[in-house]
């Protein structure tokens, strides 16, 4: 267990060992990759400035996993905000129409993560709420409504 | 297997190697980035030095030669290449001249700021329906309104509840809800949107300037090929400008009305998930440790670090203690 006194001391691990994941995260939550792209780099920049200690490489995880969600909830809503369209905007890749992720990444922000976070990444729910500021029996809820949305638009989702 | 098809896709999501190459470059640009901001307090602090010694008076013609020289050879110092301004490339806007919006923002009272607040909470209640009649009430007297209500019955009574209340009354319906439930979590988002309703404002302005000028130039215009060309310009600046309309609509409406999204849990049928007593006392020990032994690394490190100033008192304390002594030796020999 590695105790990093800041994030600028945590930077070459999380670069390394997460990158990934927080990218994962924020094309989950966006509707283009530059804004993934975006995010992923606001993420580690924050990472740097944080000056709290990371008391060890799942408490790392944890931070990168809920700035990255937060980033994205701020983008969005700043997207939606000014949603002015003066030129159609091209899709980078068309979106298949059989594709799990892409029907996860319609479901509502809460339950796409859920879904994420327990399927990808293997948390149980206990510590999806501890990631998310959310409590256990709401990420259960938050679990089975997704499979539930996840059913009715792809006919399924292997359950447990 | 959807399941084992969402690991494949999710698992082909990488990022490109010129994004991990940005990220690879930022601690260096953080560097450099600090090292020009104590670069520009230290020419403030100089500047301010040639104030005073100016003000003081040609007694300080010498130390005013040194000063100035210092403070162009800083104005002329190290420039740096140009690869890190793409990655800060909003850290670098503090140093460029404000744009028209920034420098409005700055003359914009504390008052007229734009502020748009939303609360998220998770909160556990007794009787699911008693709850949000309760909450659906006090909505009412605030003069809010539901925006969506999602409730489920399964193994978990559950519902998700988004309120409208105006925002003023933020507060007085939070109150409400934690007097009526048990509150898991809570999280209020304030957002100054200031600068994106300013640069909106502008936009609608400039845009019905250039209608104007169109409808102008559509009623002088003689052939045919002109006005088509102009009134499909003018197409376009309408269909902007009832965006640019909306936009601005909208953010007047999250301003106005706070969104209160509840997410909420009946407790009874969640008494069953509860975990075990040994796993709880094994948690709570677990806590209690890592406290205990996070207390004394800290302290560690305080005391170590701390040394020099230990040091430092420790040698007043002998000299004050030495001087103390041969006072008393003084007295005692008179």
């Amino acid at each position: 267990m590695t105790f990093f006194a800041k994030g600028e001391d945590a930077f070459s691990y999380a670069f390394k060992e997460y990158t990934n994941t927080v990218y994962r995260i924020a094309v989950h939550n966006t509707s283009c990759i530059a804004d993934a792209e975006d995010i992923t780099q606001d993420v580690f920049t924050k990472l740097l400035e944080h000056s709290k200690p990371l008391r060890s490489e799942e408490h790392l995880k944890a931070w990168l996993i809920r700035t990255t969600v937060n980033l994205c909830r701020d983008n969005y809503k700043k997207t939606s905000r000014l949603n002015v369209v003066s030129e159609p905007v091209s899709a980078e890749e068309p979106a298949h129409e059989d594709s799990v992720l892409e029907a996860v990444k319609s479901l509502p922000e809460n339950y796409r993560n859920t879904i994420y976070l327990h399927y990808y990444e293997g948390y149980t729910a206990k510590e999806i709420g501890d990631i998310l500021e959310a409590n256990h029996a709401t990420v259960l809820s938050w679990l089975s409504r997704g499979r539930t949305a996840l059913k009715e638009m792809i006919g399924g989702f292997d359950d447990e | 297997m959807s399941k084992e098809q969402y690991i494949r896709e999710t698992d082909s999501i990488v990022p490109s190697p010129e994004l991990k190459e940005k990220l690879s470059k930022l601690p260096e640009a953080k560097k450099k980035n600090r090292k020009k901001k104590s670069t520009r307090y230290a020419i403030i602090a100089l500047a301010a030095c040639l104030v005073f010694i100016i003000i003081a008076g040609p007694a300080s013609n010498t130390m005013l030669s040194t000063i100035t020289n210092k403070t162009n050879s800083l104005i002329d110092g190290p420039s740096y290449s140009s690869s890190s301004s793409d990655n800060y490339a909003k850290d670098e806007s503090e140093s460029t001249p404000a744009s028209p919006a920034e420098s409005g923002i700055s003359s914009i009272n504390i008052d007229d700021r734009k502020i748009i607040k939303e609360a998220r909470m998770s909160v556990e209640v007794k009787v699911l329906d008693d709850f949000i009649k309760t909450v659906k009430d006090e909505v009412r007297k605030c003069e809010g309104y539901v925006s969506s209500e999602d409730k489920y019955i399964d193994e978990s009574s559950s519902c998700d509840l988004v309120v409208n209340v105006p925002a003023d009354k933020l507060d007085a319906i939070i109150d409400v809800i934690e007097a009526n439930c048990k509150v898991t979590s809570q999280h209020i988002d304030t957002d100054d949107v200031s600068s994106e309703y300013i640069d909106t404002e502008s936009q609608i302005k400039s845009l019905e300037a250039e209608q104007e000028t169109l409808l102008k130039l559509i009623e002088k215009a003689d052939d045919l090929d002109s006005i088509i060309k102009l009134q499909d310009r003018l197409s376009g600046i309408r269909s902007d400008l009832e965006s640019y309309k909306s936009a601005k609509k909208l953010m007047e409406n999250q301003i106005q009305y706070s969104s209160v999204s509840i997410d909420i849990d009946e407790t009874e049928k969640i008494v069953k998930n509860d975990e075990s007593f040994s796993a709880q006392v094994k948690e709570k020990f677990t806590k209690n440790l890592y406290s205990v032994g996070n207390f004394f690394r800290e302290f560690a490190i305080g005391f170590i670090g701390g040394i020099p100033y230990l040091v430092v008192l420790a040698a007043i304390a002998a000299i004050v203690i030495v001087i103390a002594k041969k006072t008393k030796k003084k007295k005692e020999t008179k």
